[in-house]
């Protein structure tokens, strides 16, 4: 992935954004970081199963 | 017989810089006041709550571009009875200008409490207002040891991580020690603490609208913690003004 960054604005349900932010804080990342690797992890597994 | 409690610090970062009319225009941009303290070369800018110094230094200074941070009282004698009555140690330090200061030892280094020049900025820390205060990084096993070593001297401690990454104070300004890499630099004292400088305020969306139609960069973005702007400097970093943390999963209140 590329360093640069740049911001990404989505909406989603209050809930869901308080438990996201709730887990940052229980895994000690920050919240880019956090998405970043779940979006990360998800498209790399959608893209290996499609492979199979 | 009653102590005197000890007065309440004024936050004051301390910013060095070449570029002198631009920041102070930018400060001005983000609604920071001039004071009675306005020189061509140093002024003291006055936010709701806290001040901050802007001082000019060639550009091949060791400082330009540093923030530190001094605390600021309105009456030095008054205040160091009052610590002493405390039972809190009283280093009094001469600076250059015949500046009268008490000197701190932090874990992180040394700061100094000094007369203020202006009383603009001395309010108590209100969210309804516009705070600006220091953020010091430093090392973790540092953090809430920094908090217990400032408090004492007219702080209050308010809120902390549970996982000792962050402890904030609040007075006249807000005051943080913050997970990261310490640098110190030499000016007044051979190691004196880098700050970066930051604020908080209870609304900003509030304050975006104010700040866009002054022609200021900023975006806001939820961090795990809360809600923050991102402001763009005149040099292209970003000052991040806080909101008023309400979630406090994963952190808890020091205060009363």
């Amino acid at each position: 992935m590329s360093e640069k960054k740049t911001q990404f604005n989505v909406y989603l349900p209050p809930e869901l954004v308080r438990a996201v932010k709730h887990r940052c804080i229980d895994e000690g990342l920050s919240l880019s970081a956090f998405v970043e690797r779940i979006l990360t992890d998800y498209i790399e597994s959608a893209s290996k199963e499609e492979k199979k | 017989m009653t102590k005197t409690p000890v007065p309440t610090l004024t936050v004051q970062p301390i910013h060095f810089t070449s570029e002198y009319v631009t920041w102070k225009q930018f400060y001005l941009q983000l609604g920071l006041r001039e004071t009675e303290a306005d020189d061509p070369m140093t002024t003291i800018l006055a936010a709701d709550s806290g001040q901050l110094m802007l001082g000019e230094v060639p550009e091949d200074s060791h400082l330009n571009g540093i923030r530190l941070v001094e605390f600021t009282v309105d009456d030095l004698d008054v205040y160091a009875s009052a610590l002493e009555a405390a039972g809190t140690e009283v280093n009094r330090v001469e600076l250059t200008h015949d500046r009268n200061t008490i000197a701190v030892d932090l874990p992180q280094g040394r700061v100094h409490i000094g007369e203020s020049a202006v009383s603009a900025g001395t309010a108590r820390f209100d969210p309804t207002g516009l705070s600006i205060g220091a953020l010091l990084y430093t090392p973790a096993e540092t953090v809430t040891i920094g908090a217990h070593a400032l408090a004492p001297y007219g702080l209050t401690p308010r809120i902390a991580s549970n996982n000792g990454g962050w402890t904030d104070l609040i007075g006249h300004g807000v005051f943080a020690f913050h997970e990261g890499t310490l640098r110190t630099v030499d000016n007044d004292a051979p190691y004196q603490p880098v700050i970066s400088l930051f604020a908080e305020t209870g609304d900003v969306e509030k304050y975006m609208a104010e700040l866009q139609p002054r022609g200021v960069e900023v975006s806001l973005i939820d961090e795990a913690y809360g809600r923050t702007l991102n402001i763009t400097q005149p040099d292209g970093g970003i000052l991040t003004v806080n909101e008023s943390q309400q979630d406090l999963y994963g952190y808890h209140r020091l205060d009363p």
